[in-house]
Protein backbone atom coordinates (compact mmCIF):
# COMPACT_ATOMS: atom_id res chain seq x y z
CA UNK A 1 0.00 0.00 0.00
CA UNK A 2 1.04 3.61 -0.52
CA UNK A 3 0.89 6.19 2.28
CA UNK A 4 1.84 9.85 1.93
CA UNK A 5 4.32 10.69 4.68
CA UNK A 6 5.06 14.33 5.58
CA UNK A 7 7.92 15.26 7.87
CA UNK A 8 8.39 18.60 9.60
CA UNK A 9 11.24 20.72 10.99
CA UNK A 10 14.31 18.72 12.08
CA UNK A 11 12.76 15.44 10.93
CA UNK A 12 13.27 16.60 7.33
CA UNK A 13 17.04 16.65 7.69
CA UNK A 14 18.62 13.69 5.90
CA UNK A 15 15.15 12.33 5.11
CA UNK A 16 12.53 14.19 3.03
CA UNK A 17 9.71 16.72 3.28
CA UNK A 18 7.01 14.61 1.67
CA UNK A 19 7.07 11.18 0.10
CA UNK A 20 4.61 8.54 -1.12
CA UNK A 21 5.96 5.52 0.74
CA UNK A 22 5.30 1.93 -0.26
CA UNK A 23 4.56 0.22 3.05
CA UNK A 24 3.64 -3.33 4.11
CA UNK A 25 -0.10 -3.86 4.55
CA UNK A 26 -1.47 -3.20 8.04
CA UNK A 27 1.74 -1.59 9.25
CA UNK A 28 1.52 0.92 12.07
CA UNK A 29 2.65 4.51 12.62
CA UNK A 30 5.32 3.12 14.96
CA UNK A 31 6.67 0.95 12.14
CA UNK A 32 7.14 4.06 9.98
CA UNK A 33 8.86 5.88 12.85
CA UNK A 34 11.28 2.97 13.27
CA UNK A 35 11.82 2.69 9.51
CA UNK A 36 12.72 6.39 9.33
CA UNK A 37 14.88 6.24 12.48
CA UNK A 38 12.91 9.00 14.15
CA UNK A 39 14.10 9.38 17.75
CA UNK A 40 11.15 8.99 20.12
CA UNK A 41 12.53 11.56 22.56
CA UNK A 42 12.18 14.21 19.82
CA UNK A 43 8.70 13.16 18.80
CA UNK A 44 5.94 15.73 19.14
CA UNK A 45 2.55 15.22 17.56
CA UNK A 46 1.52 12.71 14.90
CA UNK A 47 -1.37 13.49 12.55
CA UNK A 48 -3.07 10.77 10.56
CA UNK A 49 -5.41 12.20 7.93
CA UNK A 50 -5.53 15.48 9.87
CA UNK A 51 -6.29 13.95 13.27
CA UNK A 52 -3.93 13.21 16.15
CA UNK A 53 -2.83 9.61 16.21
CA UNK A 54 -0.75 7.29 18.35
CA UNK A 55 2.09 5.00 17.34
CA UNK A 56 -0.13 1.93 17.33
CA UNK A 57 -2.54 3.38 14.74
CA UNK A 58 -2.78 1.08 11.70
CA UNK A 59 -2.18 2.69 8.32
CA UNK A 60 -4.28 2.17 5.21
CA UNK A 61 -3.84 2.75 1.49
CA UNK A 62 -4.11 6.45 0.66
CA UNK A 63 -3.56 7.71 4.23
CA UNK A 64 -1.59 10.88 4.91
CA UNK A 65 0.74 10.70 7.89
CA UNK A 66 2.38 13.87 9.27
CA UNK A 67 5.12 13.68 11.90
CA UNK A 68 6.33 16.63 13.99
CA UNK A 69 9.13 17.04 16.48
CA UNK A 70 8.48 18.58 19.87
CA UNK A 71 9.24 22.29 20.06
CA UNK A 72 9.20 24.07 23.41
CA UNK A 73 11.69 26.96 23.42
CA UNK A 74 10.96 30.64 23.92
CA UNK B 1 -9.23 66.60 8.29
CA UNK B 2 -7.44 64.47 10.87
CA UNK B 3 -5.89 66.16 13.90
CA UNK B 4 -2.82 64.78 15.69
CA UNK B 5 -1.62 64.86 19.26
CA UNK B 6 2.12 64.87 19.87
CA UNK B 7 3.54 62.80 22.70
CA UNK B 8 5.16 65.82 24.34
CA UNK B 9 1.73 67.46 24.57
CA UNK B 10 0.18 64.26 25.96
CA UNK B 11 2.85 64.09 28.65
CA UNK B 12 2.54 67.80 29.47
CA UNK B 13 -1.24 67.49 29.82
CA UNK B 14 -0.89 64.36 31.95
CA UNK B 15 1.54 66.18 34.23
CA UNK B 16 -0.67 69.26 34.48
CA UNK B 17 -3.86 67.30 35.21
CA UNK B 18 -2.13 64.61 37.29
CA UNK B 19 -3.60 62.00 34.95
CA UNK B 20 -2.24 58.92 33.27
CA UNK B 21 -1.11 59.66 29.66
CA UNK B 22 -3.34 56.77 28.61
CA UNK B 23 -6.43 58.71 29.74
CA UNK B 24 -5.31 61.79 27.82
CA UNK B 25 -4.89 59.72 24.66
CA UNK B 26 -8.29 58.04 25.03
CA UNK B 27 -9.95 61.40 25.57
CA UNK B 28 -8.39 62.78 22.39
CA UNK B 29 -9.16 59.69 20.31
CA UNK B 30 -12.81 60.00 21.33
CA UNK B 31 -12.70 63.45 19.68
CA UNK B 32 -11.01 62.04 16.52
CA UNK B 33 -7.62 63.44 17.53
CA UNK B 34 -5.02 60.71 16.95
CA UNK B 35 -1.89 60.48 19.08
CA UNK B 36 0.89 60.95 16.53
CA UNK B 37 2.78 57.84 17.67
CA UNK B 38 -0.24 55.77 16.56
CA UNK B 39 -0.50 57.55 13.19
CA UNK B 40 0.76 54.56 11.22
CA UNK B 41 -1.66 52.18 12.97
CA UNK B 42 -4.42 54.05 11.22
CA UNK B 43 -6.52 52.96 9.27
CA UNK B 44 -5.58 49.29 9.63
CA UNK B 45 -6.62 49.94 13.23
CA UNK B 46 -9.70 52.18 13.34
CA UNK B 47 -10.04 54.94 15.92
CA UNK B 48 -12.60 52.97 17.90
CA UNK B 49 -10.33 49.89 17.82
CA UNK B 50 -7.38 52.02 18.94
CA UNK B 51 -9.41 53.08 21.98
CA UNK B 52 -10.30 49.43 22.54
CA UNK B 53 -6.60 48.51 22.48
CA UNK B 54 -5.77 51.26 24.97
CA UNK B 55 -8.37 49.74 27.30
CA UNK B 56 -7.09 46.18 26.77
CA UNK B 57 -5.34 43.91 29.27
CA UNK B 58 -2.83 41.30 28.12
CA UNK B 59 -0.62 39.02 30.20
CA UNK B 60 2.66 37.74 28.81
CA UNK B 61 4.24 34.74 30.53
CA UNK B 62 7.95 34.68 29.84
CA UNK B 63 10.15 37.65 28.97
CA UNK B 64 12.81 36.09 26.76
CA UNK B 65 13.25 35.65 23.02
CA UNK B 66 9.50 35.52 22.40
CA UNK B 67 8.14 37.58 25.30
CA UNK B 68 10.22 40.72 24.87
CA UNK B 69 9.28 40.97 21.22
CA UNK B 70 5.61 40.38 22.00
CA UNK B 71 5.61 43.09 24.68
CA UNK B 72 7.49 45.44 22.35
CA UNK B 73 4.93 45.11 19.54
CA UNK B 74 1.89 45.27 21.81
CA UNK B 75 3.22 48.37 23.55
CA UNK B 76 4.12 50.14 20.30
CA UNK B 77 0.67 49.37 18.94
CA UNK B 78 -0.97 50.82 22.03
CA UNK B 79 -2.21 47.88 24.11
CA UNK B 80 -2.79 49.85 27.30
CA UNK B 81 -2.27 47.34 30.10
CA UNK B 82 0.41 44.68 29.86
CA UNK B 83 1.56 42.38 32.65
CA UNK B 84 4.73 40.38 32.12
CA UNK B 85 6.13 37.58 34.28
CA UNK B 86 9.69 36.26 34.34
CA UNK B 87 11.96 35.50 37.32
CA UNK B 88 15.19 35.54 35.29
CA UNK B 89 18.06 37.98 34.99
CA UNK B 90 19.94 38.59 31.74
CA UNK B 91 22.81 36.25 31.03
CA UNK B 92 25.33 36.35 28.22
CA UNK B 93 23.67 33.58 26.20
CA UNK B 94 20.54 35.76 25.91
CA UNK B 95 22.38 38.34 23.78
CA UNK B 96 21.81 36.50 20.47
CA UNK B 97 18.04 37.03 20.53
CA UNK B 98 16.49 38.86 23.46
CA UNK B 99 15.42 42.29 22.33
CA UNK B 100 16.29 44.40 25.37
CA UNK B 101 19.41 42.46 26.34
CA UNK B 102 22.78 44.16 26.07
CA UNK B 103 26.17 43.84 27.72
CA UNK B 104 25.35 46.55 30.27
CA UNK B 105 22.15 44.76 31.33
CA UNK B 106 23.74 41.40 32.16
CA UNK B 107 22.67 40.38 35.66
CA UNK B 108 19.63 42.68 35.67
CA UNK B 109 16.01 41.55 35.94
CA UNK B 110 14.54 40.95 32.47
CA UNK B 111 11.09 42.28 33.32
CA UNK B 112 12.49 45.40 35.02
CA UNK B 113 14.69 46.19 32.01
CA UNK B 114 11.71 45.51 29.73
CA UNK B 115 9.54 47.92 31.73
CA UNK B 116 12.17 50.67 31.48
CA UNK B 117 12.46 50.24 27.70
CA UNK B 118 8.70 50.19 27.21
CA UNK B 119 8.34 53.35 29.29
CA UNK B 120 10.64 55.07 26.79
CA UNK B 121 8.93 53.53 23.74
CA UNK B 122 5.35 54.26 24.78
CA UNK B 123 4.89 56.15 28.07
CA UNK B 124 1.11 55.73 27.82
CA UNK B 125 1.33 51.98 28.37
CA UNK B 126 0.85 50.68 31.92
CA UNK B 127 3.30 47.80 32.15
CA UNK B 128 3.30 45.65 35.29
CA UNK B 129 6.59 43.78 35.64
CA UNK B 130 6.48 40.71 37.88
CA UNK B 131 9.97 39.31 38.51
CA UNK B 132 8.67 35.85 39.43
CA UNK B 133 7.33 32.71 37.82
CA UNK B 134 3.72 33.22 36.82
CA UNK B 135 2.82 30.07 38.80
CA UNK B 136 4.09 31.70 41.99
CA UNK B 137 2.22 34.97 41.66
CA UNK B 138 -1.38 35.85 42.50
CA UNK B 139 -3.60 33.85 40.13
CA UNK B 140 -6.26 36.57 40.23
CA UNK B 141 -3.90 38.78 38.18
CA UNK B 142 -4.24 36.27 35.34
CA UNK B 143 -7.99 36.21 35.86
CA UNK B 144 -8.11 39.94 35.04
CA UNK B 145 -6.45 39.57 31.63
CA UNK B 146 -8.41 39.44 28.36
CA UNK B 147 -5.74 37.45 26.54
CA UNK B 148 -2.73 35.52 27.82
CA UNK B 149 0.41 34.97 25.76
CA UNK B 150 2.52 31.85 26.19
CA UNK B 151 6.13 32.96 25.68
CA UNK B 152 7.56 30.41 28.10
CA UNK B 153 10.60 28.20 27.58
CA UNK B 154 9.59 24.88 29.06
CA UNK B 155 6.81 22.39 28.42
CA UNK B 156 5.48 21.76 31.97
CA UNK B 157 4.96 25.49 32.53
CA UNK B 158 3.21 25.84 29.16
CA UNK B 159 0.80 23.02 30.03
CA UNK B 160 0.11 24.51 33.46
CA UNK B 161 -0.59 27.90 31.87
CA UNK B 162 -3.04 26.33 29.42
CA UNK B 163 -4.90 24.77 32.36
CA UNK B 164 -4.98 28.08 34.25
CA UNK B 165 -6.30 29.94 31.20
CA UNK B 166 -8.96 27.26 30.79
CA UNK B 167 -9.96 27.75 34.45
CA UNK B 168 -10.31 31.51 33.98
CA UNK B 169 -11.93 31.16 30.55
CA UNK B 170 -9.19 33.23 28.87
CA UNK B 171 -7.86 32.63 25.34
CA UNK B 172 -4.17 31.76 25.16
CA UNK B 173 -1.84 32.61 22.28
CA UNK B 174 0.86 29.93 22.13
CA UNK B 175 4.19 29.89 20.34
CA UNK B 176 7.31 27.79 20.76
CA UNK B 177 10.61 27.84 18.90
CA UNK B 178 13.66 25.66 18.34
CA UNK B 179 16.44 26.36 15.84
CA UNK B 180 14.90 27.39 12.52
CA UNK B 181 11.44 26.13 13.49
CA UNK B 182 8.43 27.32 15.38
CA UNK B 183 4.80 26.54 16.09
CA UNK B 184 1.88 28.80 16.81
CA UNK B 185 -1.75 28.42 17.77
CA UNK B 186 -4.59 30.17 19.56
CA UNK B 187 -6.05 28.09 22.37
CA UNK B 188 -9.67 28.98 23.03
CA UNK B 189 -11.21 27.87 26.36
CA UNK B 190 -12.25 24.25 25.97
CA UNK B 191 -9.53 23.41 23.44
CA UNK B 192 -7.01 20.74 24.42
CA UNK B 193 -4.52 21.59 21.71
CA UNK B 194 -1.47 22.03 23.97
CA UNK B 195 -2.20 18.77 25.76
CA UNK B 196 -2.32 17.17 22.31
CA UNK B 197 0.85 18.82 21.03
CA UNK B 198 2.77 17.82 24.14
CA UNK B 199 1.16 14.44 24.71
CA UNK B 200 4.52 12.69 24.31
CA UNK B 201 6.42 15.16 26.49
CA UNK B 202 8.36 13.41 29.19
CA UNK B 203 11.02 16.07 29.22
CA UNK B 204 11.04 19.82 29.85
CA UNK B 205 12.35 20.78 26.42
CA UNK B 206 11.97 19.86 22.77
CA UNK B 207 14.31 20.21 19.80
CA UNK B 208 15.58 23.57 21.13
CA UNK B 209 17.71 21.61 23.59
CA UNK B 210 19.89 20.49 20.67
CA UNK B 211 19.04 23.15 18.08
CA UNK B 212 19.28 26.25 20.26
CA UNK B 213 17.12 29.32 19.60
CA UNK B 214 17.82 31.60 16.65
CA UNK B 215 16.99 35.31 16.89
CA UNK B 216 14.89 35.60 13.73
CA UNK B 217 12.85 32.50 14.58
CA UNK B 218 11.95 33.96 17.97
CA UNK B 219 11.18 37.34 16.39
CA UNK B 220 8.96 35.87 13.62
CA UNK B 221 6.93 33.76 16.03
CA UNK B 222 6.65 36.66 18.50
CA UNK B 223 5.33 38.90 15.71
CA UNK B 224 2.72 36.28 14.88
CA UNK B 225 1.78 35.98 18.55
CA UNK B 226 1.34 39.76 18.78
CA UNK B 227 -0.85 39.80 15.66
CA UNK B 228 -3.05 36.99 16.99
CA UNK B 229 -3.33 38.75 20.35
CA UNK B 230 -4.57 41.91 18.67
CA UNK B 231 -7.10 39.95 16.61
CA UNK B 232 -8.47 38.41 19.80
CA UNK B 233 -8.67 41.80 21.52
CA UNK B 234 -10.51 43.31 18.55
CA UNK B 235 -12.81 40.33 17.96
CA UNK B 236 -11.34 39.71 14.52
CA UNK B 237 -11.48 36.35 12.74
CA UNK B 238 -8.42 34.11 12.87
CA UNK B 239 -7.72 30.78 11.18
CA UNK B 240 -5.44 29.90 14.06
CA UNK B 241 -8.43 29.32 16.32
CA UNK B 242 -8.94 26.06 14.48
CA UNK B 243 -5.45 25.38 13.21
CA UNK B 244 -1.90 24.76 14.30
CA UNK B 245 0.65 26.76 12.31
CA UNK B 246 4.12 25.29 11.75
CA UNK B 247 6.85 27.64 10.60
CA UNK B 248 10.03 26.33 8.98
CA UNK B 249 12.39 29.20 8.18
CA UNK B 250 15.07 26.88 6.80
CA UNK B 251 12.80 25.52 4.05
CA UNK B 252 10.64 28.67 4.05
CA UNK B 253 7.39 26.81 4.60
CA UNK B 254 4.34 27.65 6.66
CA UNK B 255 1.88 24.81 7.19
CA UNK B 256 -1.56 25.19 8.70
CA UNK B 257 -2.89 21.99 10.20
CA UNK B 258 -6.31 21.38 11.61
CA UNK B 259 -6.43 21.06 15.37
CA UNK B 260 -6.90 17.49 16.50
CA UNK B 261 -10.12 16.38 18.12
CA UNK B 262 -8.67 13.47 20.01
CA UNK B 263 -9.66 12.97 23.63
CA UNK B 264 -6.26 13.22 25.30
CA UNK B 265 -7.61 11.49 28.40
CA UNK B 266 -8.05 8.35 26.32
CA UNK B 267 -4.41 8.30 25.19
Amino acid sequence: MVVKVKLFATFRRGRFREQDMELPDNCTVGWVLDHLNIPRRQLGIIYLNGLAATEDAVLHQGDTLSIFPMVGGG
Amino acid sequence: MTAWLELKDTLALAEKRKQNPLEIEKEHLARNVIPLHYQRNYTAISLSDQIKLLDSRVGVCGCGGLGMNVVNYLARLGVGHITVWDPDIFSENNLNRQLFSCYDNLGKSKVEVCRNFIQKINPAVCLTAIPAKWEESDASVIGRQQVMVDALDNIPSRLALASTCEKFNIPLVHAAVGGWYGQLTVVMPGDQILQEIYQNAEQQQGIEKEQGTLPFTAAVLACLEAAETVKLLLDMESDLRSNLCLVDLLNMSLDMLPKCNLDVNQM
